[in-house]
């Protein structure tokens, strides 16, 4: 759940995504779920000359497997608390392991 | 939370990328790539949050005659790593 | 098709089909252009490709062709019987059938006769008779009396014939029309009046005659007008038989068929209910389930037309309806209500716990903390301290939904306890069986072998090893002492969180178990610190505390730690810190070299970073602590640390301005005694003293352009305690610095230019002067 909850801070932020299959696509980001999965807004691929597929899309729902990277903002992450959700989510699977 | 016992030693491989946490790593992704960088959140399926991070993707040439590797690098202040790319990590010293 | 003189040549020869049509032209098809020339060869020859293995086809083994193709010995006659033998059989099924019609019905109607009827027909004589080849209406539900088959084709059978011609045809039921009925009824009625067979003949009009005839009673009434009347009477009169005789018939169809009937909505009896117009429906009397009507038979006829009709409406909906109860109702019964509440108690307890804060605080930390954070962010610099308050006060806040939640929690527990606290035999032994029978859970599982692990001394080891390398300072270790510390410190954070879930005061228990709580957190957290482990000078191992304090996450964790240590152990803090102030990595790499003019930038951040985190967390115990404190650490800064080199670097000195401006605050506000004063002054004297003939070297190198107001401050503290002697060593010094200072302001952008005058100010206000004095 940890990635979930930190992906909801991020709603309404611009990412950028970079699929498997090397598209890059910037958006706003809308949605999470539990699995992942992204919802982006007034999306705009980068490089488009490249990539003319999406050319007419405005939205887009991306399956959480196929996503490799999402470049972030650096201004919207507080890594000291992202690394204390990190420490207790491990602890927590520590405890849970040896319960 | 709870447990009064916390000084866990460390028990499976991924304690250990814990204690590289705010610490610069060496991560290896399928597909020939590579990133170094601040190591801001991790969990079990390894998915990653870097910070300040570098990778480098190596191609190679489909030249018959030239059978050279370059390589492609890129920045990105944070990035969010899905796991099931990562084939290792590492802790790394500042270079 | 020749043979019928038919053209079988293309339809387009023929001109009556479109060439361009398609499927005719699109398969190319050879053999279409031949035009019909039946008289010439047909392009292939037999001739021409008989292979003549026809002819050497070996027939002899072949074994059955005598019996399939009639052999040579037997004679092959000409009569052939085909219907000779089936017929003896045939008329056996009908008996079949009247006798069992027989058994199950009174015997109203003798079929002896049918016996003599077969006997022609046994002589296999081609036009033999054959009996009606019409359904068996017993069959299907219906009754013998009214059944009765249309004359058969052959007109040998006259009305006058006697009963037992038609014995055979009465068994066999057919849909007969209103009039039909209506003759059956009254013959049923009135069996000795007149013979029952002449009614069943004739056209309608014919039978309706007879009936104005039977009953004069009706005699005026008009032929189709009355018939309703007619069927009421005759109601009447056959209900009683009509039930008896359709009675069994219908268990024993409705034992058979239950799903068919079930399925129709209209009563049961497809011959009685399409036989019969919709009224006539209440012959039967019981549905599906066994019950009777409403209005038993015997009511019926005392009801009016309207209030049938209605009641048969009523009889159908409550029929669907009943029918999709038992649909929905199939699978009743799969779960016992043991199983049901089980399954109750535990979606309680996922209600209870999606709902509880502190699993969501649990599971989706950062979220919730971020959007804390975020919310209130603006001016705050101590921001922990701020967010946990604000998390403290949203406890209170939420405490009436809590209590809810925790008292559903609650009584979820006390059932989960009391089912626990049931006693319950872990065994089984019957009487005469050899042995016991366990009983095995899903949570205890049998086990499969009993190894007993040595859990505890494995523990213990692990510690002692690493106590015991700690000093070894390997890299690993000491991020697990880090992390172990974070561990604690994440779990006093989340321990004082609850106290804002704790009820008011007046329930003195539990706030006494939860300072207890908190205390053996703290003291946990203080363990894993590694403060108390001894300082031990001929080892050349760092002290622990002082080894983890090297990483970036220490310093930070060590505001966050400080807010939870009383003034004992903030004071052993410090003095750890100041004993090893030279081992410092961020005074021992915050040395610039002999020629660089600027520190690497990691060791910049390092050294922001600590005066960002854990200088503020010392410097705000220090300005508490009495004068004594500060006497002892700079004493101890004196006796064992390299000071001159200290005052070479941005956090020593920082220290030092820490120190000294203390005492002179404290000086300042009269209340130190003698004594302190007086100590505090031999410490002053012995540091400046120390630091004298070394004061430039404070300074980092590249002149005007680094920021150096750090050094300013340094030295106006200490040229606030100094004497007037002191004072001139101290100028002759700096001189030059503070010259350059007042150029650099002047000729420097605006901004900049203030800066450096007002750092250079601090000094000459604290020496009593003013850089406007310099012009």
């Amino acid at each position: 759940m940890l990635f979930f909850s930190f992906f909801k801070t991020l709603v309404d932020h611009e990412v950028t995504i970079e699929l498997k299959n090397d598209l890059l696509i910037r958006g706003t980001l809308k949605s999470v779920d539990q699995f992942l999965n992204i919802k982006l807004d007034e999306i705009h691929v980068v490089d488009e000359a490249r990539y003319p597929h999406l050319s007419a899309v405005k939205s887009v729902f991306i399956r959480g497997s196929v996503v490799r990277y999402v470049h972030l903002p650096a201004n919207a992450v507080d890594t000291a608390l992202l690394e204390d959700a990190t420490r207790r989510e491990a602890s927590n699977a520590a405890a849970a392991r040896t319960r | 939370m709870s447990d009064a016992d916390d000084s866990n030693p460390i028990q499976e491989p991924l304690d250990l990328v814990r204690l590289s946490l705010d610490e610069h790593v060496f991560v290896k992704l399928r597909g020939d790539r590579e990133l170094r960088g601040r190591l801001h959140a991790y969990d079990s399926h390894c998915n990653l949050v870097l910070g300040e991070v570098e990778e480098t993707i190596y191609v190679v040439n489909d030249d018959e005659d030239d059978d050279s590797v370059k390589t492609i690098k890129n920045n990105s202040e944070m990035l969010f790593v899905r796991g099931d790319s990562v084939v290792l990590i590492s802790p790394q010293s500042q270079s | 098709m020749s043979f019928f003189g038919f053209d079988t040549g293309p339809l387009r020869d023929r001109g009556q089909h479109p060439a361009t049509a398609p499927g005719f032209s699109q398969i190319p098809d050879h053999f279409a252009s031949r035009p019909n020339d039946d008289d010439d060869d047909d392009g292939i020859d037999f001739e021409d490709t008989y292979d003549g293995l026809g002819d050497a086809l070996d027939e002899k083994d072949d074994a059955f062709n005598d019996e399939t193709f009639g052999g040579g010995d037997d004679k092959i006659g000409k009569d052939f019987d085909f219907h000779g033998q089936t017929a003896k059989v045939a008329d056996a099924m009908d008996e079949e059938h009247e006798v069992f019609n027989r058994s199950a019905r009174k015997p109203s109607v003798v079929h002896s006769a049918s016996t003599q009827q077969q006997q022609p027909s046994r002589q296999a004589l081609p036009p033999a008779h054959v009996p009606a080849l019409r359904p068996d209406m017993s069959l299907w539900g219906g009754t013998t009396i009214s059944s009765t088959p249309p004359p058969p084709p052959a007109a040998e059978i006259h009305r006058e014939q006697t009963p037992s011609a038609r014995a055979p045809t009465q068994n066999v039921k057919k849909y007969m029309s209103l009039d039909e009925v209506e003759a059956e009824i009254l013959m049923s009625q009135k069996p000795l009046v007149m013979a029952p067979q002449p009614v069943f003949q004739g056209p309608p009009p014919q039978q309706v005659h007879q009936y104005i005839h039977q009953q004069p009673d009706f005699h005026q009434i008009p032929q189709h007008g009355g018939f309703s009347m007619q069927m009421q009477n005759m109601l009447r009169g056959s209900q009683q038989q009509q039930q008896h005789m359709q009675a069994p018939q219908m268990i024993h169809q409705q034992q058979q068929h239950p799903d068919h009937l079930r399925g129709i909505p209209t009563p049961v009896g497809p011959a009685g209910g399409a036989r019969l117009p919709p009224h006539e429906q209440l012959q039967e009397p019981r549905n599906v389930y066994g019950m009777a009507p409403h209005a038993p038979a015997s009511q019926l006829q005392n009801m009016s037309e309207i209030e049938r009709t209605r009641f048969l409406e009523d009889e159908r909906k409550r029929l669907k309806r009943n029918h999709k109860i038992a649909q929905l109702a199939r699978y009743n019964g799969l779960m016992t209500p043991n199983d049901k509440n089980f399954i109750t108690r535990i979606q309680l307890q996922q209600l209870v716990s999606i709902n509880n804060a502190d699993d969501a605080a649990n599971e989706d930390f950062y979220y919730i903390v971020h959007s804390a954070i975020r919310a209130r962010a603006n001016p705050t610099q101590p921001l922990n301290q701020f967010a946990q308050t604000y998390l403290y006060r949203q406890g209170r806040g939420n405490r009436r939904q809590d209590n809810h939640l925790h008292r559903m929690e609650q009584q979820v527990q006390r059932a989960v306890a009391a089912a626990k606290a049931r006693p319950k035999a872990s065994q089984l032994v019957l009487e005469g069986s050899l042995g016991k029978i366990s009983f095995s859970n899903v949570k205890t599982p049998r086990p499969m072998l009993n190894i007993k692990k040595n859990e505890t001394g494995v523990g213990e080891q692990v510690r002692k090893t690493q106590r015991s390398t700690i000093s070894g300072a390997g890299k690993k270790t000491l991020l697990l002492t880090i992390e172990n510390v974070y561990n604690a410190l994440l779990n006093l954070e989340c321990h004082e969180r609850d106290r804002g879930k704790l009820p008011p005061p007046p329930e003195t228990n539990i706030h006494t178990e939860w300072e207890a709580k908190r205390q053996l957190l703290v003291s946990k957290l203080w363990q894993e610190l590694k403060i108390m482990s001894p300082i031990d000078p001929s080892s050349n191992q760092t002290h622990p505390f002082i080894a983890i304090l090297s990483y970036t996450k220490m310093k930070r964790a060590i505001q966050r730690i400080f807010r939870h240590l009383d003034e004992e152990q903030r004071v052993t803090v410090l003095t750890m810190i100041v004993v090893h102030l030279d081992i410092l990595d961020v005074v021992k790499n915050g040395v610039y070299q002999p020629h660089e003019t600027t520190l690497p930038s990691a060791t910049r951040e390092e050294i922001d970073l600590f005066a960002s985190t854990v200088l503020p967390s010392l410097i705000s115990y220090v300005y508490e602590a009495p004068l004594r404190i500060v006497i002892g650490l700079l004493g101890i800064l004196l006796e064992r640390v390299d000071v001159v080199l200290v005052s070479k670097t941005k956090i020593g000195l920082a220290f030092l301005t820490m120190f000294s401006s203390r005492a002179e605050i404290v000086k300042q506000s009269g209340k130190a005694n003698e004594n302190e004063l007086a100590q505090w002054q031999a410490m002053y004297d012995r540091l400046f003293e120390t630091l004298q003939g070394h004061w430039m070297g404070c300074f980092p190198p590249n002149g005007m352009a680094v920021d150096d107001v750090y050094v300013w401050q340094f030295l106006a503290s200490v040229a606030v305690g100094a004497s007037m002697p002191q004072q001139q060593m101290l100028v002759g010094a700096v001189k030059d610095r503070v010259m350059e200072n007042v150029m650099a302001s002047k000729t420097l952008p605006a901004e900049i230019g203030t800066q450096k005058s007002a750092n250079v100010n601090l000094f000459m206000r604290a020496i009593g002067l003013d850089v406007e004095l310099l012009g």
